[in-house]
């Protein structure tokens, strides 16, 4: 059986981050934002995984760096989360085109 | 781990006590009876923290190398914790008004500090994205403390939204620097760096990632649409240490990765750096010229202020002389525009909003001390000597000049002057205008008005003997820029 070569991963990678990016650009929906925005960081855990295994003079620190990226993650969702409940408390929606109270 | 390298993160380990201690205070003394002495148990334990790296061992890289703690760190750690301690003594009045929860708002500065000092620590991919997440994530939350305020959560709001789709492209773009050296070690990634050189596809997409990813977090223009409505929208205290810790921060994430990750590419990098922050004076300059609301104004400002210090940035080709630049200008810059923004505090208006420039006529006459005080900041973000300002722009000139840059000299110059019409109008409103009949009524409020006054007259005696923060720019900036 031969082994997934590094390029595919990358591959898969790239593409996840860039359906993330067109979701955040596209999407005005700022729950659907977020996730795009969660996407972009899966992409980035792949891409440290993939050169992390198969690099050969990677080290482990890849792996390590995927672990902090998950707690941080949560986090930035937590806060995230609350951030646009309380903006929908005085708001009824979550489209980021209909707040627009400040311009200029 | 070892208690060596647990002393040599003490101040870091104290704010963190002090934030938890505030909190605990907060839930258990209760809201109100807590609210007068908070600010002074915050004060107190910053300048503790300050005072703990004596105690901390000499220099050197701690924990398996993921931290180092060298004149750099040292440098940020005062200014942070200065500009911490600035931000709670001018907070209290216009969180007893707007009912803002006050530990909450002290804890949230000081875990906002912790991140952004443990940004200077960082000499690996790992520590530099914990920190610059540790600083973002708090200040996403002081952004939006006025839970009820429709400004405050869209303030909040986007500044959140951008703020992870920035960090989400700086990652991708450690992914890469990671794809490139396999080490998250900045050392060994400029190695690498300096092996594949930008002929490598793959450096080009990290550079690109990485320098997209600082520059959302700097407020570099392109990269800056967040900046007005976040400043504008956040509670007028949060907004004064938005605008400069993260800033700071920002920029001391910058030369870690590209003086030293990405040092080896540094004549084509700099280029870019050169164009983006003509880019942004100009438009930060050019947009605060038409702006009525002073706080509004102001957030362009920071942004006009972000482009010189991306100037210094650009010319780091010019040695140590540049990198001292740009931190002396991160130390002036913090003090003055959170001394601006806080002044917005002396007057009462309802919500987050900002004084508009005819709320400010005649503020001379209803309140000369914080009418002085606001004129010298502005002065100082100007450019006018004899103040700290000036001095940080006129050390801009220099480096940029010997990095062969003297069209960039230029277009600081004339953005410089460009500047000095919004600024000096604000002053002009305060002291020959008379004030309106339905003018808002001014805070009387003693630490707020000290805090000012010594503010500012710090700005203008560090003008005059800047030599023990400039000498300290310059050892400070030796670990990143000597080759």
């Amino acid at each position: 059986m031969t082994l997934v070569p590094l390029p595919a991963f990358i591959a898969v990678s790239a593409t996840l981050f860039f359906i993330g990016v067109a979701g955040v650009l596209v999407r005005r929906n700022a729950v659907v934002i977020l996730m795009s925005v969660e996407l972009m960081l899966n992409a980035t855990n792949l891409a440290f995984v993939a050169f992390s295994r198969r690099l050969a003079v990677a080290g482990e620190r890849g792996s390590v760096f995927v672990v902090f990226v998950f707690v941080v993650a949560a986090a930035e969702v937590a806060v995230g989360l609350a951030i646009i409940l309380a903006a929908y408390r005085n708001r009824p929606t979550v489209d980021v085109d209909q707040l627009d109270e400040m311009k200029g | 781990m070892t208690i060596h390298d647990l002393l040599a993160v003490l101040p870091e380990a104290i704010v963190t006590l002090v934030a938890i201690v505030v909190l605990v205070i907060d839930a258990g003394v209760g809201e109100r009876r807590a609210r007068p002495w908070l600010p002074w148990v915050t004060i107190v334990g910053l300048a503790i923290a300050l005072a703990s790296q004596s105690w901390a061992p000499a220099g050197g890289t701690f924990f398996g190398g993921f931290v180092v703690v060298d004149d750099f760190s040292r440098f940020f750690r005062l200014l942070f914790i200065v500009l911490a301690a600035f931000t709670v003594l001018v907070a209290p009045p216009y969180l007893r008004r707007e009912e803002v929860s006050a530990g909450e708002f002290y804890a949230t500065v000081l875990f906002s500090t912790i991140g952004a000092m443990t940004i200077a620590l960082a000499t690996d991919l790992i520590t530099l994205f914990v920190g610059i997440e540790l600083m973002s994530i708090p200040v996403y939350v002081l952004a939006g403390l006025q839970r009820r305020d429709r400004y405050a959560n869209e303030a909040s709001l986007k500044y959140f939204l951008l703020g992870a789709f920035s960090t989400a492209i700086l990652l991708y773009g450690f992914a890469w620097l990671f794809g490139i050296s396999g080490s998250t070690d900045l050392a060994k990634i400029a190695a690498a760096v300096r092996t594949a050189g930008l002929g490598s596809p793959a450096v080009v997409v990290a550079l690109a990632l990485v320098t997209t990813g600082l520059g959302f977090k700097a407020a570099v223009v392109p990269f800056h649409q967040w900046t007005p409505d976040a400043y504008e929208g956040a509670p007028t205290p949060s907004t004064a240490f938005m605008s400069v810790a993260p800033k700071a921060a920002a920029f001391a994430a910058i030369l870690r990765v590209m003086a030293t990750a990405l040092g080896p590419i540094q004549l084509d990098w700099a280029l870019v750096f050169a164009i983006l922050a003509v880019i942004t004076m100009t438009t930060g300059n050019i947009v605060a010229l038409v702006q009525t609301n002073v706080k509004r104004m102001l957030a362009y400002s920071s942004i006009a202020h972000t482009g010189y210090i991306l100037a210094a940035v650009a010319a780091t080709a010019a040695g140590a002389s540049a990198g001292a630049a740009v931190l002396f200008y991160v130390f002036a810059y913090g003090i003055m525009n959170l001394g601006a923004f806080a002044c917005l505090e002396l007057l009462d208006l309802e919500g987050t909003r900002g004084a508009t420039l005819d709320e400010l006529n005649g503020l001379w006459s209803r309140h000369a001390a914080g009418a002085t005080a606001f004129t010298i900041f502005l002065v100082n973000l100007t450019g006018i000597p004899p103040t700290v300002g000036f001095l940080a722009k006129f050390l801009v000139f220099q480096p940029v000049i010997d990095a062969g840059f003297t069209w960039l000299a230029v277009a600081i110059a004339l953005n410089a002057a460009a500047a000095a019409f919004y600024y000096l109008r604000v002053v002009v409103h305060m002291f020959m205008y008379d004030a309106e009949a339905a003018a808002p009524k001014v805070e009387p409020a003693r630490v707020l008005s000290w805090s000012l006054g010594i503010a500012s007259i710090a700005t203008i005696v560090l003008g005059i003997l800047p030599d023990p923060i400039y000498s300290f720019a310059v050892r400070a900036a030796g670990p990143i820029l000597t080759k």
